[in-house]
């Protein structure tokens, strides 16, 4: 009997703890930029959130760093971090930003950040100041491509060259 | 009788001569009503102000990227980054200048993904809103450029890309074709140029794709702080001023002028016409006025681009001046260029003017406008305002305010501006909201603050207000720089 209730009482919470897990976003508040996952190539970062319905927002950036040491996590590396050995260091915290129009845009610029790990927190507040909703993406950052590298200009390799390319390339593909 | 005597009678002989011929004189003015402004020596004759064509041929937009779509757009009122004499300041015509000392310069077309990925890196673009001959750009602007250069007819923008520091860009938007000018050994450094801009601070600029996540590389700023103010108008003359006008009418007629018949309609218009309408001069009741001429067949010879606007610019010094007709100074630029107007040899030259830095946007038409074709004047536009200057430099020393969010005005006025859109039958039909939203962020061109003179007939003072200007599909539309409200629309 006991062993029956413990069971119904697993199952019970399993499920609550995932209902909770996908009711976190507020579909009325979309991040547009930076898009999800994606890699920035600057030391200034521009968050652009759109908001569809009248809501108060409060937007958190954090640097996700190496517990301990508190260093950067190596962008160039990724697959090497150890990701449950990392700490949020806030990197912005603003004062809420609330909108009683069906469509706007809170736009804000994050100067002279380095290359990292970032996450931006977004929550909607209720009009007691309480979270009912929060929505967690991520981005790396790394420095701006140098100019050198580009090869627009180059001018193209010779006939035999460029046959042998094709034949490696069809050999071992891309 | 004695030799005193003598000399005294013909001294006296001499005064009474100089004494009749002052009276006939004094009589012949005021009685022949000559103004004695007409009488001066050549030498004691006011220079005529006239702007040089360096002066009014500026980029509309000068866009920095200073890497990873860091941008800005420099503002009117820091122009001197693109031409400037004073020492010791850098500027886009002196590395021009450099570039042209150089040996072996190469010319080669490239291709608009070439351009755009070289633009991608830390860049410099000067993009003008017409096409110009581009020997005539040099010209002007005494670049000397090896003979080579004459494979680029027209120049639309001048580009620099860190990409390829010894290099020169060319948009030929006439033609659509993009050329890349490669000097042998580099002696410009825009790097330096650009490096000085950053280190100023600057308004920073975004695409619309990445505020709005919508494809539009257009440039919008991220914040603005300004002090702009609305400021009082008048215009260049009202239907009661008759002497004003007159004398301005005067201009173009000249000795003539005694025969020019002087007719006013029942609307207030008044028309001067010579003879047969060879020069017909209309002064409209909102203070406009419209000059043409006839053109003379074979009397002169094509002017080239320089030239012509050298004609122009003079013609308008010499005919109201470049400042309101009581005085009042707004810089001019050329703001766009019709080769070939209604299908006449020659030029058609747009002027628009400046207030504190800010361009001027008039609901109702151009500020000046000048065909020159065949070496003649044969059409000439205005529309000047006339205002305080004390009141205009008083605005500078407000204290700055935040303008309102361009993203947000988008969000807030796309409605309005759809709507827009469907009533002049650019757009068809979309209910869904999003798709209404999508269509206009996708459309928009420019984006900027200016001041509109929105003055409809009426023969009250106005005022000009700061306003953004959003262009799109052909059409300036205005809104409070402040608060975002619509104020009205014009077509371009």
């Amino acid at each position: 009997m006991r062993k029956y209730i413990a069971t119904i009482m697993m199952i019970v919470i399993l499920l609550f703890s995932t209902i909770t897990a996908s009711a976190a976003a507020d579909s009325a508040v979309i991040l547009i930029n930076p898009a999800l996952g994606s890699t920035v190539y600057s030391n200034n970062l521009l968050i652009s959130v759109k908001i569809t319905q009248p809501r108060t927002i409060k937007v958190r950036v954090y640097e996700e760093k190496i517990s301990g040491s508190r260093s950067s996590v190596n962008v160039n590396s990724l697959s090497s971090v150890n990701y449950s050995n990392l700490e949020s260091v806030p990197v912005l915290t603003v004062p809420s930003f609330k909108t009683t129009n069906n469509l706007s845009f809170y736009t804000k610029q994050i100067n002279d950040v380095s290359p990292g790990l970032y996450r931006i927190r977004i929550d909607t507040l209720d009009s007691s100041g309480d979270i009912t909703h929060t929505t967690n993406s991520y981005v790396i950052v790394k420095s701006k491509s140098a100019a050198a590298d580009a090869k627009i200009f180059e001018t193209p390799q010779s006939g035999t060259i460029q046959f042998l390319q094709n034949v490696i390339k069809t050999l071992f593909g891309n | 009788m004695s030799k005193p005597n003598q000399v005294i009678e013909q001294m006296k002989n001499a005064i009474l001569v100089v004494l009749f011929l002052s009276t006939v004189l004094l009589l012949y003015f005021f009685w022949g009503n000559v103004s004695f402004d007409k009488i001066s020596l050549p030498e004691d004759r006011i220079a005529l102000e006239i702007p040089s064509a360096q002066e009014v041929i500026k980029p509309y937009d000068i866009i920095v990227n200073f890497g990873a779509e860091n941008y800005t757009i420099i503002p009117l009122s820091n122009r001197d980054i693109w031409n400037s004499n004073k020492s010791g300041i850098n500027s886009i015509i002196k590395e021009f200048h450099k570039f042209g000392q150089t040996e072996n310069i190469k010319f080669e077309e490239i291709t608009t993904q070439q351009y755009e990925e070289a633009m991608k890196f830390q860049s410099l673009q000067a993009k003008f809103a017409y096409h110009m001959p581009f020997s005539e750009f040099c010209r002007i602007y005494d670049i000397n450029l090896p003979q080579s250069a004459n494979m680029i007819a027209y120049l639309s923008t001048v580009g620099y890309s860190s990409v390829s520091p010894d290099s020169l860009f060319i948009y030929n938007g006439r033609d659509h074709k993009y050329y890349r000018l490669v000097a042998d050994s580099g002696n410009m450094d825009f790097s330096s140029l650009i490096a000085s801009l950053e280190s100023e601070g600057y308004n920073t600029y975004y695409p619309i794709s990445s505020y709005l996540g919508i494809e539009n590389s257009t440039l919008v700023p991220l914040d603005v702080q300004t002090n702009l103010q609305s400021f009082s108008i008048q215009r260049d003359a009202y239907s009661y001023q008759k002497e004003k006008i007159n004398a301005f009418a005067e201009t173009f007629f000249g000795e003539s002028f005694d025969f020019v018949r002087k007719i006013t309609e029942e609307n207030g218009t008044i028309i001067y016409m010579y003879g047969y309408g060879q020069k017909v001069l209309i002064v409209k009741p909102d203070g406009t006025f419209e000059y043409k001429e006839e053109q003379l067949n074979g009397a002169g010879s094509q002017q080239s681009f320089a030239e012509a606007l050298d004609t122009a610019l003079e013609f308008v010094a010499s005919h109201g001046t470049w400042e309101s007709l009581d005085g009042a100074e707004l810089p001019a630029y050329l703001k766009d260029l019709t080769i070939d107007p209604d299908k006449k040899k020659g030029y058609r030259f747009t002027f628009g003017m400046e207030a504190n830095g800010i361009r001027l946007f008039n609901k109702n038409g151009e500020s000046l406008i000048v065909d020159v074709t065949q070496g003649q004047v044969t059409y000439y536009y205005r529309n000047m305002l006339d205002y305080d200057p004390q009141e205009l430099e008083s605005i500078t020393a407000a204290s700055n305010d935040s303008a309102f969010s361009a993203v947000n005005l988008i969000a807030q006025n796309y409605e309005y501006i759809y709507q827009v859109l469907k009533e002049k039958g650019l757009e068809t039909d979309l209910s869904d909201k999003n798709k209404q939203f999508e269509k206009v962020s996708s459309l928009i061109s420019n984006m900027e603050i200016g001041y509109l003179n929105s003055d409809a007939n009426t023969e009250e003072e106005s005022k000009v207000k700061p306003v953004w200007v959003v262009a799109l599909s052909g059409i300036n539309l205005y809104f409070d720089l402040y608060s975002a409200e619509p104020i009205g629309y014009s077509e371009e």
